[in-house]
């Protein structure tokens, strides 16, 4: 060794040397790397799929892709998150998106479904409000997409929030205590019917949603289910009170109840005494003790005492 | 580049498998030694179809230039090695992970020798810097021109022979302090 490295060694020497420090001790490719070979090239720009390019790049490539779904999924809830605690936070309104979502993930927010009630509901009192000027129509359209949402919520989110049926009820009580109203709501204005039940609808027929809808004395609302029993059919129409409206459920009723001037306590009990279509009294309908005591009582329960007076008030005004 | 080598290229890029697989075996031998000083022999094999995979899959931007098609391929090769450095963190392996097969012969006393010898050099070569070792890889153990490697490099073929000047006589200095 020493005379090969010796100074005298000249480059090309010197460079003979390293080549043969590092041959390789095999020069052929083994078959199998040459199908691999083969096979990467057929594959042509695809060659990335071919196994050697498989264990060599994209196994970590393949981490990488990994780790940067995980973040930009943690980065996603984090923006869901923290958009939806500022905006919460804030007092302003969350997006409907970004609050289904945050729903769906089980945040503390207030459902989609209960905030498009109160939205609806909003409107409608806004429709109703002195010298809004909205139409029969434009009121009876809003009043039938409340029904509609209402319709959507589950009976606990019902449960929790009860002003948007007043507002429902008196949207009905608008058609129904003015005679030609009511008609024209029947014939001409599509909705009036969505939001408050037909004559013929009968009792839980599930226009109301299972009967929870409000039913004011107005007449116009029918009992929910339950609130059938203890009523006979016919019981509101023979009290004449009918103001009850309500009574058990009898659809129908409005027109008794517009038509009941001979104001007849006995007959005014028999609606009340259905339970109230198991919603908790709540002085609805005092104003259809005037026709027929007891009648307001039957009939709702949870209403907004505000609303169910005033209803019951109309039923019996004679 | 010959005109063999730039039929095979043409053919190749032309969707031809033979040519392609002739264009392998020719470049293996110093692909793979050249891999195998940058690499170790465990990842060589696998670093050079890498290498040839790639070079499939940019076959459609080569264009052919000074360096040739080797130019061209141990670029390549080079960034393989580097991304594998890089992947696993860590330096270039030498001499003390490459040794290689005893050489064979007819005098076993000779073959003894010679092994001793080779591994004395990589001793010395490992002592390098790593641009002496970078450019001596290509220059020697892959045996590509002054051009070529100039190319692979991104430096001018005079730069090139001089470093490789200089980095031989360090070499050369290594190996007396060896000697002595």
């Amino acid at each position: 060794m020493s005379d090969r490295a010796s100074p005298p060694m000249s480059d090309d020497a010197l460079i003979q040397l390293l080549a043969d420090a590092w041959a390789p001790p095999r020069l052929e490719p083994r078959p199998a790397s040459v199908a691999e070979v083969r096979l990467a090239f057929a594959r042509g720009a695809d060659a990335g799929a071919g196994p050697l390019w498989r264990r060599l790049v994209s196994r970590p490539r393949a981490g990488r892709g990994w780790r940067a779904r995980l973040a930009l999924s943690a980065a996603t809830v984090g923006v869901v998150v923290v958009g939806a605690g500022t905006a919460f936070a804030a007092g302003a309104p969350v997006p409907a998106p970004l609050r289904q979502f945050a729903y769906d993930v089980g945040l503390p927010v207030t459902p989609p479904a209960l905030v498009e009630v109160q939205g609806d509901a909003q409107t409608v009192r806004a429709d109703l409000a002195p010298g809004s000027g909205a139409s029969p129509g434009t009121t009876a359209h809003d009043a039938g997409a409340l029904a509609r949402a209402l319709r959507q919520l589950s009976p606990a989110e019902r449960a929790s929030v009860t002003w948007p049926e007043g507002v429902l009820a008196r949207a009905c009580r608008l058609f129904s205590v003015q005679p030609a109203t009511a008609s024209a709501s029947a014939s001409t204005v599509p909705d009036a019917s969505e939001a408050c039940p037909p004559a013929g609808a009968s009792p839980g027929s599930g226009q109301w949603g299972g009967g929870s809808l409000p039913t004011h004395g107005t007449g116009v609302q029918p009992g929910g289910p339950s609130s059938t029993h203890g009523s006979p059919p016919g019981a509101g129409q023979s009290g004449s009170s009918g103001t009850g409206a309500s009574n058990g459920g009898q659809p129908g009723s409005s027109g008794s109840g517009a038509g009941n001037r001979q104001p007849s306590p006995g007959s005014g009990s028999s609606p009340g005494s259905g339970p109230g279509g198991g919603r908790p009294p709540s002085g609805g309908g005092s104003g259809a003790s005037t026709g027929g005591q007891g009648s307001g009582q039957s009939n709702r329960g949870g209403m907004p005492a505000g609303s169910a007076g005033g209803s019951g008030g109309a039923g019996t005004r004679q | 580049m010959d005109s063999h080598e730039s039929d095979l290229v043409a053919g190749a890029r032309s969707g031809d498998e033979d040519a392609w697989e002739q264009l392998y075996r020719r470049a293996y031998p110093r692909l793979y030694a050249y891999l195998a000083r940058r690499l170790g022999r465990v990842d060589a094999e696998d670093a050079v179809n890498e290498t040839m995979a790639r070079a499939v899959a940019g076959l459609g931007r080569y264009r052919p230039g000074p360096a040739g098609f080797d130019g061209w391929l141990f670029g390549i090769a080079r960034h393989v090695s580097l991304d594998h450095q890089r992947r696993h963190n860590r330096r270039p392996r030498h001499a003390p992970t490459l040794v290689p097969d005893p050489p064979t012969g007819s005098d076993p006393g000779e073959g003894l020798e010679l092994a001793a010898d080779h591994l004395r050099v990589r001793r010395a070569y490992e002592a390098l810097s790593r641009s002496d070792r970078e450019l001596l890889d290509l220059r020697v153990v892959a045996g590509l021109s002054a051009e070529q490697t100039a190319a692979v490099l991104g430096r001018r073929p005079g730069a090139v022979r001089t470093a490789q000047s200089r980095a031989l006589a360090r070499l050369r200095t290594l190996l007396e302090q060896t000697d002595e």
